[in-house]
């Protein structure tokens, strides 16, 4: 009984690992089309790609956001006080979605990542 | 009579010290299984944070079944240790966590193994009372150890 006591967890352990590599690999999609006039945001690398953009006030736009990492992201505008203008999806990659987020006022927003606060990144309504 | 009475009280005890140490081993096998599962969510996050926890999960899981004789003397200790960090992280997610389904299921995960690791300490290390007779000793034991005594 003392043998087992030890060895049974440690089979375990093996047995789980085994299979957490084994369902580790999954399938590839293919890319969502980029609609014409979008605003394309990326995350590579725990990081927004541009991580500056620039927008129209009192426009609608549509943002392409594209998460190449095989980590969950989300893309949020935060605007003054950090209040949340928009918030998207938190999802894993590499997957794509597509948003149509209202108009933006003057100023300058931050976009921000729910499940990684040190992803930085603005837009600039001029 | 006396003696068949004896005999059948030294095989229920038996039998019940085996049904203990298999309980026991469920309990472990799945307190390891439950810290490695969220361990291994931990890894898929990306950043530094979520990857030092994963880090920490896994070392405490394997110290939680490491056949070494120092890791055996001190399992009480590891178990308060993964409780206490289990709880730490429950307690980060709700002060600065995103809340989405990944996340959700990560917390369930990590509150049936607060359930299973204070089973274990009630069981194996004597439940609250067990754990601060072991901490008042704690402090002699280390000292001993340091000194090459024990």
């Amino acid at each position: 009984v003392a043998v087992a006591r030890r060895l049974v967890p440690l089979a375990l352990l093996g047995g789980l690992l085994a299979s957490v590599v084994a369902c580790s690999a999954g399938p590839s999609a293919t890319p969502l089309p980029i609609p014409s006039g979008a605003l394309v945001l990326r995350v590579v690398n725990t990081a927004f790609e541009p991580s500056q953009l620039s927008m129209t006030a009192g426009q609608p736009f549509t943002l392409y956001f594209d998460n190449a990492d095989n980590q969950p992201h989300n893309v949020v505008i935060l605007g003054a006080g950090d209040a949340r203008v928009f918030a998207g999806d938190i999802f894993s990659g590499p997957h794509q979605k597509v948003y149509d987020v209202p108009a933006l006022a003057s100023g300058t927003y931050r976009l921000h990542c729910d499940v990684h606060p040190e992803m930085y990144g603005t837009i600039t309504v001029p | 009579m006396r003696e068949g009475e004896d005999t059948m009280s030294v095989e229920t005890a038996a039998e019940r010290a085996r049904t203990r140490d298999w309980a026991d081993v469920a309990l472990v096998a799945g307190a390891v299984i439950l810290t490695l599962s969220t361990a291994y969510i931990h890894t898929t996050l990306g950043s530094l944070l979520f990857t030092m926890n994963a880090v920490g999960y896994t070392v405490l899981a394997a110290a939680l079944v490491v056949p070494i004789g120092l890791a055996e003397r001190y399992r009480w200790l590891i178990r308060l240790g993964l409780l206490g960090f289990v709880l730490a992280t429950i307690g980060g997610w709700i002060l600065f966590g995103a809340r989405y389904d990944v996340a959700y299921f990560d917390k369930a995960i990590e509150v049936v193994l607060i359930g299973f690791l204070l089973v274990a300490i009630w069981r194996m290390d004597g439940g609250p009372a067990g754990v601060v007779a072991h901490l008042r000793a704690l402090p002699g034991e280390v000292s001993d150890l340091l000194r090459g005594r024990r």
